[in-house]
């Protein structure tokens, strides 16, 4: 199929395995969005979602290349999965080059430079692999829609912190594929399956893991799209709610959870 | 408690107990600008009465009720309870109003001590609002502003309910539930209720906003009244996603929900998370306790961490300081609603960290 790619940003290691994934599995990728990281608006967002402590870790960790932070380990499963699969790239702008894959830098994903570049080529699929939010222009510029891997059980789980807030709530960690629509997460359900998990992984390792595990089920439902996709279940806006970004104080609960176990 | 959260809750503590007089009662204010002299305000009776939960909540029950003994000294003999703050050592009028917040405290002190003493000047109390009440369910007399009637007298309803808990079958109840039937017909369709404001058609600083809505979700607990909880939860929850989303409280709110967003109520936040903290424990929807969090990090950031141009502990009305709410001043109440926030917020995290549930 043919395919257009989101990213939020240069060094999304995430957005790199999933393009060599997707490549390997017989796809073209006519070019990956990716929205431009400093811009003080995008900037201001990221302060006001995250907190200055995941900026100053997620700083340290991507352009310092400093260890020692809760990210390290979170970004050790997709840097292994990286590793194993010979990708040694660490920009998209280096992966895109090597693969002749266009790569269109967009200061947003409704941008008429994000939407002319669609409409170019005319996707039959855009995988969303982050840069915001998704408005309904993005959404009509392919033939099917924009595809997500969510980090948390749909419908009941939609927004933030997926993982972290299906543990609060006493479930099982899980990667849903859905397609977006205009609301947050409440696009159709295609298919969900637990994030693997071993008992001594904590939240960090999840993360991380849940990282990995998404790329594999979007290359599953992209594969296969013709056999899924018909099943792809609507979801009623009362099965679930909208969760937040997670403050601190409520990840030490989830930790201890994970410790409990 | 975690440790930035323990030092703001004892630094509250500390200007909460310096605010006490010598005379009695509790300063409204810290200002150096409004008392140049000496910087604290005269006692506030009304604010005294609700600070008595607070400082048994911190253990300083002695100083609780030093309070709740001179707030029943102030009692007038027909039950009511005077507004303003003393004057010269006086007693100003009745007050609706503030009556009601001085139940608040003297129903707890009733609760903690079982003294008939706290028991009585609360029922009095009670049964003096339920008797100058009009038919309606407003007030005629005894208000704030005279001909306005408005809608945070939810808080006038729910302190009426503490007092009915000293005598079954009491007029007090049904009286409440007039008030609280009446200003939930005022509700909007935007969730927001008409006329929270301290003056009619002005903008509602968050602080009245969150007294509307506690009214009408403590009424809900303990009425079991799914309508007034459900109408104060759908505000507290537009409130909610206003703040996960933009980040920030507007300092005042119009009824079509327009902002006025130069100025944060600081009283008013730390009001809100109280609300959230009670709509999580009740509904088990920790969403609620994650946002309260948020904004009581902003509170304790915002609290004086030295005595240079502020005291110490004691958050001021808005920030910045020159805002439209209680510029300029650092009131007894607003440091009495922060540390309940983070008395409760605490009490959360212990749940959910011993029991696995809100």
């Amino acid at each position: 199929m043919n395919l257009m790619v989101t990213s939020g940003h240069n060094r999304s290691l995430h957005t790199i395995a999933l393009l060599h994934r997707l490549i390997n599995d017989g796809h073209s990728v006519s070019g990956v969005l990716m929205v431009k990281t400093f811009r003080f608006k995008r900037l201001k967002s990221y302060w006001r979602q995250y907190g200055m402590r995941t900026i100053v870790a997620k700083f340290r960790s991507h352009f310092l290349h400093q260890g020692g932070t809760y990210l390290e380990r979170e970004t050790a499963p997709i840097k292994t999965y990286n590793a194993s699969n010979n990708i040694s790239s660490t920009t998209l702008k280096d992966f895109c080059r090597d693969n002749g894959i266009p790569l269109i830098p967009v200061d947003k994903l409704s941008s008429d430079v994000a939407l002319n570049a669609c409409h170019a080529v005319r996707p039959g699929l855009i995988i969303y692999s982050g840069g915001g939010i998704v408005r309904q222009s993005l959404i009509d510029a392919s033939e099917y829609g924009v595809l997500n891997a969510h980090s948390g059980p749909l419908p009941k789980i939609r927004g933030m912190n997926g993982i972290e807030w299906s543990i609060i709530k006493g479930m099982e960690p899980t990667t849903t594929v859905h397609f977006i629509d205009s609301g947050i997460d409440t696009g159709n359900v295609v298919f969900s399956e637990p994030i693997p998990v071993e008992d001594s992984d904590d939240l960090y390792d999840i993360r991380g893991k849940a990282t990995v595990h998404n790329i594999s089920l979007i290359s599953k439902i992209v594969l296969d799209f013709d056999t899924f996709t018909p099943h792809a279940k609507a979801q009623k806006k009362s099965e679930g709610k909208q969760y937040f970004v997670m403050h601190d104080m409520m990840k030490e609960v989830v930790q201890q959870r994970l410790g409990n176990r | 408690m975690d440790q930035v959260r323990l030092t703001a809750y004892q630094a509250g503590l500390e200007f909460l107990l310096n605010s006490i007089r010598p005379s009695g009662g509790s300063s409204a204010y810290y200002s150096k600008m409004y008392k140049p002299l000496g910087f604290w305000s005269e006692s506030y009776p009304e604010t005294t009465g609700y600070l008595i939960p607070t400082l048994f909540d911190a253990g300083c029950s002695d100083e609780a009720i030093r309070l709740a003994d001179w707030v029943v000294g102030l009692q007038y003999e027909d039950g009511g309870l005077p507004g303003g703050l003393m004057s010269n050592g006086k007693k100003q009028e009745r007050s609706i109003f503030n009556t009601a917040q001085m139940v608040i405290g003297l129903h707890r002190a009733a609760k903690e001590t079982e003294n008939p003493i706290y028991v009585k000047s609360a029922l009095d109390a009670g049964l003096w609002l339920a008797k100058v009440q009009e038919a309606d369910g407003t007030w005629s007399k005894y208000h704030y502003k005279d001909g306005y009637f408005p809608s945070y007298y939810t808080r006038v309803a729910w302190p009426m309910l503490l007092a009915s808990e000293f005598e079954t079958g009491s007029s007090i109840q049904d009286s409440a539930v007039k008030t609280l039937e009446l200003i939930q017909d005022k509700k909007l369709a935007n969730h927001m209720i008409r006329d929270m404001a301290f003056e009619k058609s002005k903008p509602a600083f968050l602080h009245t906003i969150a007294y509307t809505i506690r009214g009408f979700i403590e009424a809900g607990i303990m009425l079991d009244r799914q309508d007034f909880w459900t109408t104060g939860y759908k505000l507290a929850h537009r409130l909610f996603r206003k703040y996960e989303l933009k980040k920030c409280l507007a300092g005042a709110y119009y009824d079509d929900g327009k902002e006025v967003k130069w100025y944060r109520c600081l009283t008013g936040e730390a009001q809100m998370c109280i609300i959230w903290l009670l709509i999580a424990a009740h509904l088990g929807d920790e969403r609620f306790i994650n946002v309260a969090s948020k904004v009581i990090d902003g509170l304790c950031s915002a609290q004086p961490k030295t005595s240079l141009f502020k005291k110490r502990g004691g958050l001021a009305g808005s920030k910045p300081f020159y805002g439209r709410y209680i510029n300029f001043r650092q009131p007894n109440w607003a440091t009495k609603f922060f540390m309940d926030a983070i008395f409760l917020e605490d009490r959360a995290y212990r749940r959910l960290k011993g029991k696995g549930e809100v």
